[in-house]
């Protein structure tokens, strides 16, 4: 068992409190992604995680163990950095030995497990060069590998694909979440990127302001956000949310559509709305129209691709009112 | 055809070249560094006297004699020994207090210039001061202070060992603060993720510091070990001012047995040979550019870091 059990967990610089008191478990074998815009703590929750910032109080538990006063090496967690963080000095393969000869492990064993390791990231052509020659990719499972063969507990991300161009974030994304199938060690994975999130995530922790918004599973959290926060940051084009006359006619302070649960109709019905078309932006597999809709302001519908809409028209926009979201003024989610 | 002659050729690919472009800063190059280091060569093989002012060409003399000059190869031998420990001694101290200033504390910027001025103050009166304080009677602050401990007074510029000892500390206070700024600098474009790996990889204070730093910093170290020996194979003011070479010439460094060669001074009337101090400081300048190529060689242009 490798599970993560954090309570009660803050961390305040001088006056200035970054996490307020906060409780996360992390379930033996999950890969949980902690998500959320920049400066929303979730890169120093996962540094107090690694030993790498001090907690100002609560309380790490893995395996049942309290290290919340131990060495980041003593922790059985590895991490692999934003910037991969590679020792440039050194070869491939004594960035990977470095951590193992640190601990003394013998070298039929350091060398059996680098094998391992090069074989299961494909850097066996690779052992040889320096980082400077290698590609990003490629710097990227050196990475990997250096956490790997440590044989860690646990694994933490710090955003380590945001290097990377879009075509290989895609690829490596992929790539993490096979290595997680078949290691079947508990991740923790560090992102801003909400497709990250929603595709590699089994739990997804969507956090604001050092605080946790919502925590569950990634469809979980798009279909009901607990908050209009979380509604907000998941999905793109990101929900519709008013607090105009529509909101308060529904009992609500604010109202939310997603863009795939508005529809635009030939003729006007007795629930269909009035909007006029700002922008259209033809992507090809779908259009996503801008609307400026009466009763409601900004509107952003996703379309199929042969919409007949053009900047200016006046359309009937359908919205699917079994399917939207309401939320308080607190920013709460308001079930019926 | 005339355009394909080999003087045209050359003359148009010259015009076209870089070298043109170059020529202003080689100009000066050439008359301010080129011209004194040719005039030296010249003089050291000549046998100029301050006194005359007259030179005639007598080849390497005087380059043979400074083999057999003991005064020469005293100061020599103590250069060579003064420059390792100075360099050894203010490199050990200066990346120290790097590494210790490069942490959060209060009061860093007050302790870092506080060092670097050491490094700021002329040689001389750095030299000026360290005789004020190694002033043997009890005046001397070190001696006032060793006094009530039943200590001294202490001979440290009478004694030769001790003041050979003495110059060398001096130096050492005077060339940390370079070395202390340098290697901070260096320490602070290192990347954290990597120390951080390195903590995260279970490496020690001092593993981090042997594994990861150094290598990392190689090119820095080496260029400031070039910088500091040169600078203190060379120093001639520091000895002049607190010593004087003496006690008989225990503290003479080539720098200074240069100066009292080619110049004179008050208790040598007899000096002043221009052409014999001029190669003496040819041997220096070989001395220096010899340190300059192992150092360089040692790793200042590795290009295996990214």
């Amino acid at each position: 068992m490798s599970d993560l059990k954090i309570t009660g967990l803050t961390k305040s610089f001088d006056k200035l409190e970054v996490i307020p008191p906060l409780d996360l478990y992390v379930p033996d074998g999950s890969f949980t992604v902690l998500v959320g815009p920049s400066g929303c703590g979730k890169s120093t929750l996962l540094r107090m995680i690694a030993g790498l910032e001090v907690p100002s109080s609560g309380r790490l538990e893995l395996s049942g163990k309290d290290i919340t006063q131990a060495e980041p090496a003593d922790r059985e967690i590895a991490m692999v950095f934003q910037s991969y963080a590679l020792y440039p000095h050194m070869s491939v393969e004594r960035n990977i030995e470095f951590g193992l000869k640190l601990a003394r492990v013998d070298i039929e064993e350091r060398k059996r497990r680098i094998s391992e390791a090069a074989r299961m990231l494909q850097l066996e052509q690779l052992l040889e060069r320096k980082p400077a020659a290698l590609s990003g990719g490629q710097r990227q499972r050196v990475a990997i590998g250096r956490a790997i063969v440590r044989d860690p507990k646990v694994f933490l991300f710090d955003e380590p694909l945001s290097n990377l161009d879009a075509a290989l974030r895609a690829k490596m994304r992929v790539e993490l979440a096979e290595l997680h199938a078949r290691l079947g060690t508990t991740m923790i994975y560090v992102t801003h990127d909400q497709t990250e999130a929603m595709t590699l995530a089994d739990q997804i922790v969507i956090m604001n302001k050092g605080k946790i918004e919502q925590m569950g599973s990634p469809i979980e959290a798009y279909d009901r956000p607990a908050t209009r926060f979380v509604a907000e940051f998941l999905g793109a084009p990101r929900m519709n949310v008013s607090e105009q006359e529509k909101a308060k006619s529904s009992g609500a302070f604010a109202l939310g559509l997603r863009p795939e649960d508005i529809g635009i109709v030939q003729n006007q019905t007795q629930n269909s709305w009035q909007g006029r078309v700002r922008l259209v932006e033809r992507l090809g597999a779908e259009t996503i129209i801008y609307t400026d809709t009466d009763g409601f302001g900004d509107l952003v519908v996703r379309a199929k691709s042969d919409v007949q809409v053009s900047p200016n028209d006046v359309v009937h926009i359908l919205p699917d009112l079994s399917k939207a979201h309401r939320f308080g003024e607190d920013g709460n989610r308001i079930d019926p | 055809m005339k355009n394909a002659s080999p003087v045209r050729g050359f003359i148009s690919s010259f015009v076209n070249g870089p070298w043109p472009w170059l020529i202003p800063a080689l100009g000066v190059l050439l008359l301010f560094r080129g011209y004194p280091l040719g005039n030296q060569f010249w003089l050291a093989m000549t046998d100029m006297k301050i006194a005359s002012g007259d030179a005639s060409f007598v080849g390497f003399e005087n380059f043979s004699f400074l083999f057999s000059d003991p005064n020469y190869l005293t100061a020599l031998g103590f250069t060579i020994l003064f420059t390792s420990f100075s360099v050894f001694g203010s490199f050990v101290l200066g990346f120290g207090l790097a590494l210790m200033l490069n942490r959060q504390m209060t009061g860093r910027v007050i302790y870092r210039m506080g060092i670097l001025t050491t490094w700021a103050i002329s040689s001389l009166i750095v030299g000026y001061i360290w005789r004020l304080m190694l002033n043997e009677s009890s005046a001397g602050v070190l001696n006032g202070l060793l006094e009530p401990f039943g200590i001294g007074p202490v001979p440290w510029l009478s004694d030769p060992n001790m003041a050979q000892v003495s110059v060398i500390v001096a130096d050492i206070w005077r060339s940390t603060g370079f070395t202390m700024i340098f290697m901070l600098g260096g320490l602070q474009t290192l990347p954290n993720e990597v120390l951080e790996a390195a903590k995260m990889d279970g490496a020690k204070g001092w593993q981090t510091l042997l594994y990861i730093v150094m290598p990392l910093l190689k090119p820095l170290i080496a260029v400031a070990l070039i910088f500091s020996t040169i600078a203190t194979f060379n120093v001639y003011e520091l000895v002049l001012a607190l010593s004087s070479g003496g006690p008989g010439n225990a503290t003479s460094t080539v720098g200074f047995e240069m100066y009292r060669t080619a110049f004179g001074d008050s208790m040598n009337a007899g000096l002043g040979l221009i052409g014999r101090g001029a190669a003496m400081g040819v041997s220096m300048f070989l001395v220096t550019l010899m340190f300059a190529l192992i150092y360089i060689r040692a790793g200042v242009f590795a290009r295996d870091l990214d």
